[in-house]
Formats: C-alpha cells, sequence, structure tokens
C-alpha cells in the first residue's frame, strides 16, 4: 500500500448497449478527501461511481472504455481481480440494505470472504473497530446478535458503513448514502462522513447541493454524460466556470 | 373566515349512499361464497370421516391358550373346512389352524396342540343339540358343528406356530389370547352390511347362518366382545383372505419411498435448474434462444396431464432402460413410480424455485457484490438462504400433488399390485407395491355392498390427507421461522 491512493480517470466512457451513458471523462481525485457528484437525474455521475468498483460488470450490456487508475493501477483492465478491487474500494448504497443476519454478521461477513482474521478474537476486534468507526458500537454493543434489519433507517445505513469499512478499504464509494433518510439521521451519516474522510477517500454522489457544500472537499458536476466541471466545493459554487454550471447551480435546470 | 367557505361537505349525501351499498354487497357476496367454500369443506371432510368409521375398530374376544408339553406332528389331512380361506397361503397350515380351532371350541383338549382353553357352550350356552335343531342355510357355510363356529373367527393357527417354534419355553404354560373374528362376523357384530350373497343385501351378516348369529347374539348378550383399535390397517398388506384384516402397509412405505425418490431425484435438479436459469444462463445470441426454448417448455411441461407421464415413464424406464438401469426396474416397482412423480413435479419445483430467486430483493446481491463477494458466494450465501421459504413452499406444493397422484400409478399397474406385496425390510424399491392413492381405488372398487373395504378406502383418504397436511404444516412452520430470524 502507498501512501498516497491516487485516483485517475483517463478517457472513461460507458455504454449501455447503443447508447452512451459517460462520454470522454478524466479527473483526479484528491486523496483523503470527500469528492461529491453533483447534476440532474440521468446525468451519469451514478454511472461513474458504479465504475470505481466495476459494479457495472453485473450489467449484462454495460461496457466500460477507458482507464482508471488507483495506484497505477488500471483496474478497468480485465486482468484486475475485481474481489481484491471490491475489498479495496468498498460501497454504500442509497437504500440502507444490510444482509438479513445478525449485526454482527453483517460486518463479519466481508473480513471473513476475504480471510482477513485468523481467529475469533481478531474477527470480533475487527467488527468492534468498524461498528466504532461508524459511530454505531455504543448504540447496538449489547445486541450484536439480533438482525441487522431490526435497527433505525440511520442505523442500518451507519451499519452498511461499517460493513463497508470492515475489509479496511481505501476508497469509500457512496451512492446517494442519505436520500433515504430523515434529517436528523442524514446529520449523523454527514458528520461521520466527515471523520471517515480523514482516513478513506471518499466519492459520494448526492442529490443535495447544500449537503455537497456541507460536506465535500471537492465536487464534480456531471450533465447527459459529460463531466462539464470539477472544481474545489467553495470554488465551484461560489464561482462557476461553465455556463451549465452556473444554470445548475442558480436552478435553471435539475 | 374559513378557507373552506365554498367547500359544502354533506354527511349524506346519495353518492355515499350508493358508495356504501356496493361495498356492503361485494362484502356479502364474498362473504357468502367463503361460506359456501368452508360448507363444502366441512361436507367432505364429514363424508370421509363417516365413510372410514367402519374401519377404527374390531372386534375380539380374549381366549385362553394351553401350549402342549411337547410339540406334536400335524395332521394335514383333508377337512370340512369349505370356505378359502386364502390364495397365498400353504393350505396344510389353513387345514391345521381350522382343525385347531375346532377342537379349541368345543373343548376337545387332548388330540391337537397348542390349545384354546375354550368351550363355545362356555361362552355361549349355544348346544350342540341346539345346531342339530336349527337350518344352517346357505351353500357357502360349513354344514358341522365345528365349521360353523370356525367361521366365525380368523385362524391363530400360524401365529400359536410360529410362537411356539421361536419359544419352546411356552410349552405347558396357558396365556390369553385375543382372537379376531372374521370378516362376517365383525360386520354383524359391529352392525354394518356385509357381503351380499342373496342379493337382497339390506340384513346385517348375511352370509352368516341362523345358527352363526345366535352364537353371536350370545356373545354380546354376555359382554364377551370387546372392540379394538384396528391398528393393524396401518401395517397389513391389502390382499387378505379376511377383509376385516386388510391394510395398507405396503402402500404407506410405497409412498414415502417414492417422496424420498422425489425429493432425492427433483430437488437438487429443480432448483439447479432454476439457478442456472435465473443466473448463469446466456439471453443473447443463439444460446440465449435455446435458452427460451426451454424456459417454454419447462412452463408448458407443468401443464402436461399426468397420465402422459405415466406412459413416458412405463415407455422409458420400464420398457427401454430397464436392463441397463441399476435398478431392477419393473412394473408397480416404487422406484419406477419415484422416478414419473419426480418428472413430473420437476417443473412445478423449478418454476417456483425461480419465481423464489426472483423475488429476493436485488439490494441484497448488490451489497454482497459490494464488499466483493463472488458469485458463488453471492448464490450460496445470500440469495439461496433467502428464496429459501419460496422453494420450500414450491417443493411442498410438488410433493404434496406427488404424493397424491393416481394416473400415472395407475400406468405402471400399482393398483393390481395385490396379488404381490412389499419383501420384508424397509427398502422395498424393486418389489411390486401398490402406493396410497391407487389403495383408494382398489378399496373403493369393492361396490358388493362390504361396507368393510369401502371403509378402508376413506381411512386410506385420512392417512394420505393427514400427511400432506403435515407436510403442509411443517413447510408453513419452517416459513414462519425463517421470516421471524429475519426480521427483528
Amino acid at each position: 500500500m502507498t501512501e498516497t491512493t491516487n485516483i485517475q480517470c483517463r478517457n472513461v466512457n460507458v455504454f449501455y448497449g447503443e447508447s452512451d451513458a459517460l462520454r470522454n471523462v478524466n479527473m483526479t481525485l484528491k486523496d483523503k478527501a470527500v469528492t461529491a457528484f453533483i447534476g440532474p437525474s440521468g446525468c451519469g455521475k451514478s454511472t461513474l461511481l458504479r465504475c470505481f468498483n466495476r459494479m457495472n460488470d453485473l450489467i449484462d450490456i454495460a461496457k466500460v472504455t477507458g482507464e482508471i487508475i488507483i495506484d497505477g493501477q488500471n483496474l478497468n483492465s480485465p486482468e484486475t481481480d475485481v474481489v481484491e478491487l471490491r475489498q479495496r474500494v468498498g460501497m454504500v448504497f442509497q437504500k440502507p440494505n444490510p444482509f438479513p443476519k445478525s449485526i454482527f454478521e453483517n460486518v463479519a461477513y466481508g473480513p471473513r470472504i476475504h480471510g482477513l482474521c485468523r481467529n475469533r478474537t481478531e474477527l470480533h476486534d475487527r467488527v468492534e473497530e468498524a461498528l466504532t468507526r461508524a459511530g454505531l458500537w455504543k448504540e447496538v454493543s449489547d445486541r450484536l446478535r439480533e438482525p441487522g434489519l431490526g435497527l433505525s433507517g440511520g442505523q442500518q445505513q451507519r451499519l452498511c458503513i461499517a460493513r463497508a469499512i470492515a475489509t479496511e478499504p481505501e476508497v469509500l464509494l457512496m451512492d446517494e448514502p442519505c436520500s433515504a433518510l430523515d434529517p436528523i439521521a442524514t446529520t449523523i451519516i454527514e458528520d461521520l462522513i466527515g471523520e471517515l474522510a480523514k482516513s478513506y477517500t471518499i466519492i459520494m454522489v448526492t442529490h443535495s447541493m447544500a449537503q455537497a457544500q456541507r460536506v465535500s472537499e471537492d465536487t464534480a458536476f456531471f450533465y447527459k454524460g459529460d463531466l462539464i466541471e470539477i472544481a474545489p466545493t467553495k470554488e465551484l459554487f461560489r464561482n462557476p466556470k461553465q455556463a451549465y454550471t452556473k444554470q445548475y447551480l442558480s436552478g435553471s435546470f435539475g | 373566515m374559513s378557507n373552506f367557505g365554498a367547500l359544502k361537505l354533506s354527511k349524506r349525501s346519495a353518492r355515499v349512499a350508493r358508495r356504501r351499498s356496493v361495498d356492503r354487497l361485494l362484502a356479502i357476496v364474498s362473504g357468502s361464497v367463503l361460506g359456501f367454500v368452508a360448507l363444502i369443506l366441512v361436507a367432505l371432510f364429514w363424508d370421509v370421516i363417516d365413510g372410514a368409521k367402519m374401519g377404527w375398530k374390531r372386534a375380539e374376544i380374549t381366549v385362553e391358550i394351553s401350549y402342549p408339553d411337547e410339540p406334536v406332528l400335524y395332521n394335514s389331512g383333508p377337512t370340512f373346512v369349505t370356505e378359502s380361506a386364502g390364495l397365498l397361503r400353504p393350505r396344510e397350515v389353513r387345514v391345521e389352524s381350522r382343525r385347531i380351532i375346532r377342537d379349541a371350541l368345543i373343548g376337545n383338549r387332548n388330540v391337537y396342540d397348542p390349545q384354546i382353553v375354550l368351550s363355545i357352550e362356555e361362552l355361549t350356552g349355544v348346544k350342540q343339540s341346539d345346531f342339530n335343531s336349527r337350518s344352517v342355510g346357505l351353500p357357502p357355510v360349513a354344514a358341522t358343528y365345528e365349521g360353523q363356529i370356525g367361521q366365525l373367527f380368523i385362524d391363530p393357527g400360524p401365529y400359536f406356530k410360529a410362537r411356539f417354534e421361536a419359544n419352546p419355553s411356552l410349552a405347558g404354560t396357558t396365556k390369553p389370547y385375543s382372537l379376531a373374528f372374521s370378516t362376517d362376523a365383525d360386520s354383524y357384530l359391529r352392525g354394518f352390511r356385509s357381503i351380499l350373497v342373496d342379493g337382497s343385501g339390506k340384513i346385517p351378516g348375511s352370509r352368516l347362518s341362523p345358527f352363526q348369529r345366535l352364537v353371536l347374539d350370545r356373545l354380546i348378550e354376555r359382554n364377551n366382545v370387546r372392540k379394538v383399535w384396528n391398528w393393524s390397517f396401518l401395517s397389513n398388506a391389502y390382499p387378505q383372505s379376511q377383509r376385516v384384516l386388510s391394510g395398507i402397509g405396503p402402500a404407506i412405505q410405497a409412498s414415502l419411498l417414492m417422496m424420498l425418490i422425489v425429493i432425492l431425484v427433483s430437488l437438487p435438479v429443480g432448483v439447479g435448474s432454476g439457478i442456472f436459469l435465473e443466473f448463469f444462463a446466456p439471453r443473447r445470441g443463439f444460446w440465449g434462444w435455446l435458452t427460451s426454448i426451454i424456459e417454454i417448455n419447462i412452463n408448458n411441461l407443468a401443464s402436461v396431464p399426468s397420465i402422459v407421464f405415466g406412459l413416458m415413464g412405463l415407455a422409458i424406464f420400464v420398457q427401454a432402460w430397464g436392463p441397463i438401469f441399476i435398478f431392477d426396474t419393473g412394473l408397480a416397482t416404487p422406484i419406477v413410480g419415484g422416478l414419473i412423480l419426480s418428472l413430473m413435479t420437476l417443473p412445478t419445483i423449478v418454476v417456483t424455485s425461480r419465481a423464489a430467486l426472483l423475488a429476493v430483493p436485488p439490494s441484497f446481491q448488490q451489497a454482497a457484490y459490494g464488499i466483493g463477494a463472488s458469485k458463488m458466494q453471492t448464490i450460496f450465501r445470500f440469495v439461496l438462504p433467502y428464496a429459501f421459504p419460496g422453494i420450500l413452499t414450491g417443493v411442498i406444493i410438488g410433493l404434496a400433488q406427488a404424493i397424491g397422484e393416481t394416473a400415472p400409478l395407475v400406468v405402471i399397474g400399482m393398483v393390481a399390485a395385490e396379488v404381490t406385496m412389499c419383501r420384508e425390510g424397509l427398502l422395498c424399491l424393486e418389489d411390486q407395491t401398490p402406493a396410497l392413492p391407487t389403495a383408494i381405488s382398489y378399496f373403493r372398487r369393492f361396490m358388493d355392498g362390504d361396507q368393510q373395504m369401502v371403509s378402508r378406502s376413506y381411512m386410506t383418504i385420512i392417512v394420505l390427507l393427514s400427511i400432506v397436511l403435515s407436510m403442509n404444516a411443517l413447510a408453513s412452520n419452517i416459513r414462519g421461522r425463517v421470516a421471524r430470524s429475519r426480521q427483528g
């Protein structure tokens, strides 16, 4: 593992069958920081996010071209081990989706399939650490054997974050992690994201421009499959360079 | 100042009244349909239980038997017994047992062994002189006093002989023995219609002579007759010389065996096919076309009439593959029946397990892939366990269908398998046996008014229904438990 996890996209194109969902995306993402992807629905921000852990492989008709480079390694090449990649690049989904298993099992499953722990004590320690980092340990430490689906929506989402960081990834992908949550749970998750950004590179898709401003360091704006602009968040919101960005931020469309 | 000033909300407008009357009509119609269905169900169960009630019990009397001091050779000479006492038994045994009965009943304790210490005079007060003074009547009845008495009971001879041979220390002892009544006597004692011999048919025990009826009446008067539960129905084979003893032991065994075969064959193949079609089957190009052809045909298979499966099984398993199959696949064997039922159940299991797999929320799969689970891990650790209750439901539906299926078993001759029965031991894959549904039809064929046999048809229905219902109960129990453990 190198010190910096530099992520670069070079000429990334995504096709769904005949139609192209993303065209020629080139960008460099900051290490150990939150980058927010914003844009109207269907602009390709989620599609790009799913390229970083090759989730597009699961869609038969999807085809990804170009290079996505982490640590000088092109993860889009056929030689990349997808299983190892997904250990290093964790993902949190739009709707909280804990497994229908116990809280402990939810978090322990990742380390277990990747063989990260040698024995029960290590596994337990790792689960505790992940839950602590996700800010959930205090709430669930006495009921680890209860089903994960019994938690509240915000707790479930934090459980999913704990599950994602239990495999010790370097990058965390978050696909609108707060869109199914109430404002209080959203605040908790946003604070958590800020905390996690100290140790992980986080890429977050969001519909809320306010959230992007609150949480992210950099923001990328997408429109109809093109990356229009990427800049430090404050700069992008205060002083957008592109006309589309300006219009979107002022609410002309989207 | 109300903003709703313009909006008038009338409490009971004509529209509201109309809507409510329609709602009420719908409730009444659907409720009465449900009530009608419930009524039919109750009538069905009542009919089955009523039809079966004759078979619940059997009449017996307790007699004392004395074993002789040492075994004596039997005389197997000609006999007075005119009743045909069973196709399957060696003639000698029959003769011997008849003579035992006779000797026992007339109190002649010195000639034969083992002896029943029982005097018919003692028990009934009917004297030999009474016999002489009354007409014997119908031709199939034995013409002697001993024969008349002997016909009222089921031969205990083979039982005594076997007991004595197995345990010589019985010599010289006296033991109580429950002597079962013959079919005709049993029907008479319990007030049911027996075989119609004279054609008029409505008289209980019409095959019994007036003398025999007198003896039985006396036994009832003196409270010598016990009515006991007919447990032997569950273990005996059905071709019995005495219909009162006929049972469905081999049929139960064969049906359970066939279910086992169905589980062993259709469950892995069916669920495996479901997984393949849902997760691995190609969707495009030539192979995709082939997949869709296969899918269409699986759905069609589920609606093929069962008798067609029977004929196909007959052709494939009995006629074509018979010699090369690892089992000796003959007509009316559970192995052939089980394989046919497996083929029939397969489409049901494939279709339902695909539906169950499809119903697994895609978010679980995404989550599993998202933390780096392989396809195999995702399917076997997440998708399959989640789909398990649905798959189980399909399997149970298929099994319940299979165990009640009659037509294909008729085609391979399981109804006519009354001449042979399951051999000793638990596994009789290669023996000719009846199955439960075919046993129902077999017993029902005794349309000569013999309630003994017709009631056994209903009793078989009860056994079959209890197996199916307990399977369903098990399935819903497992489903409930899985659902509880999943949701906090």
